[in-house]
């Protein structure tokens, strides 16, 4: 992969990845999922859920499972609104570079 | 090594972290290796890469807090990325190997910043087995931190120079110090004798203003007396008197004045001596 994922555009997809979910979603699968849209190691994810936890955008809690307890990550309404935020921002900013992009072959 | 070493050497690790957090960070990869199954241990293990690299992805963004970004020697820089710096200093850098000799230059600059960085570079030789993408993606975050130390690691070198300098100088000094103490006492010699002179004179004014006061207070009382006996006298004496006490105010004020400027020139003295003593010092940093 040629361009970096910055951090807010790290946010807005795993953001997105956890809205799939209504109930939420649980670490190795959010992880998965992460995978298939970029290439991100297996340990760069829990610092970003860690950090939208913190800053309200997503809840946690926990659901036991296969006899263990498994922790569930779900959006709150924050994190619904900074999703919006995020789509809305990339619309802007890639439909800008495709025109730019687009504009050049034409020439 | 497998899954409960792993997490035991990633719980040894985090003991420095508040434990709320650390607890949290054990939970989730703890629930990580549960949910991908005991047959995909080893992989899992494989691309987490090392307790070490795991540990101070944790740690770097907990220091981070809020920052998104960082600003390396590439310029403004996101962080949590994985790819490799595509800067065209970079680009050159086609081969993996290469990259790793770049880094480990900067490596002398991370020995003070701590075990857990330099086990980290050790650890991602060990744990690199897949192609491209893994190295690429610890090769970033060493870069960052690389950049970091190398951000850090610039003050290192000014610190040394200072060290050495302030050496240089003690020899120059010792070598010199029959020249420096004969001229270097005349020197202070002046300069205080020039300054007890000023403090003298400003002290006498304030002597001679008080004589003549007093004096002049004196002269136009007895001015005053002898004008019952002999008038011309009295009144030339009065006037004497006056003029006296007019040429004390004039010496008082006077001395006010000087007063008021002391602790302005010796101010001024103790700037031009830090100036040069700093001048010192900032030529031996350059």
């Amino acid at each position: 992969m040629v361009f970096n994922t910055g951090a807010a555009l790290l946010d807005a997809i795993v953001l997105a990845v956890v809205s799939k979910e209504r109930q939420g979603t649980y670490g190795y699968k959010i992880t998965q999922d992460v995978r298939q849209v970029i290439d991100v190691s297996e340990s760069t994810l829990y610092p970003v859920l860690r950090r939208l936890q913190k800053d309200e955008c997503l809840d946690v809690y926990d659901m036991a499972f296969a006899g263990r307890n498994r922790r569930y990550y779900k959006l709150t309404e924050k994190g619904t609104v900074q999703l919006q935020l995020y789509e809305a921002e990339w619309k802007s900013y890639s439909s800008k570079i495709t025109q730019l992009f687009e504009g050049r072959s034409e020439s | 090594m497998n899954r409960t070493e792993f997490m035991e050497q990633l719980e040894s690790l985090l003991s420095d972290i508040p434990e709320y957090e650390r607890l949290d960070a054990l939970a989730y990869y703890n629930d990580y290796f549960d949910d991908a199954g005991a047959e995909n241990e080893e992989e899992i293990i494989r691309k987490l890469g090392s307790p070490q690299k795991v540990a101070s992805i944790i740690k770097t963004n907990l220091e981070k807090g809020q920052e998104h970004g960082e600003f390396t020697e590439y310029g403004y820089r996101e962080t949590d990325t994985e790819e490799p710096i595509q800067t065209p200093a970079a680009r050159g850098r086609e081969d993996g190997s290469e990259r790793r000799q770049h880094s480990r230059t900067y490596r002398r600059n991370t020995e003070s910043r701590g075990a857990w960085q330099r086990a980290e570079f050790d650890g991602r030789s060990d744990g690199d087995q897949s192609a491209g993408r893994e190295s690429g993606s610890s090769t970033a975050q060493e870069q960052k931190w690389n950049a970091d130390s190398f951000g850090g690691g610039e003050t290192y070198p000014r610190r040394r120079r200072g060290a050495a300098g302030w050496t240089l100088l003690i020899i120059l000094l010792v070598f010199a110090s029959p020249l420096l103490l004969g001229a270097g006492g005349g020197i202070i010699g002046a300069f205080f004798g020039i300054l007890g002179g000023l403090i003298s004179l400003v002290f006498s004014i304030l002597g001679a203003g008080i004589e003549l006061f007093v004096g002049g207070i004196i002269g136009i009382g007895k001015g005053i007396f002898t004008c019952f006996g002999a008038p011309a006298v009295g009144i030339m004496t009065m006037g004497l008197g006056f003029l006296s006490t007019g040429l004390g105010m004039v010496c008082l004020v006077l001395f006010s004045w000087a007063l008021r400027l002391i602790p302005g020139v010796v101010r001024w003295a103790r700037n031009m001596v830090s100036r040069i003593f700093h001048r010192i010092q900032g030529g031996m940093q350059r």
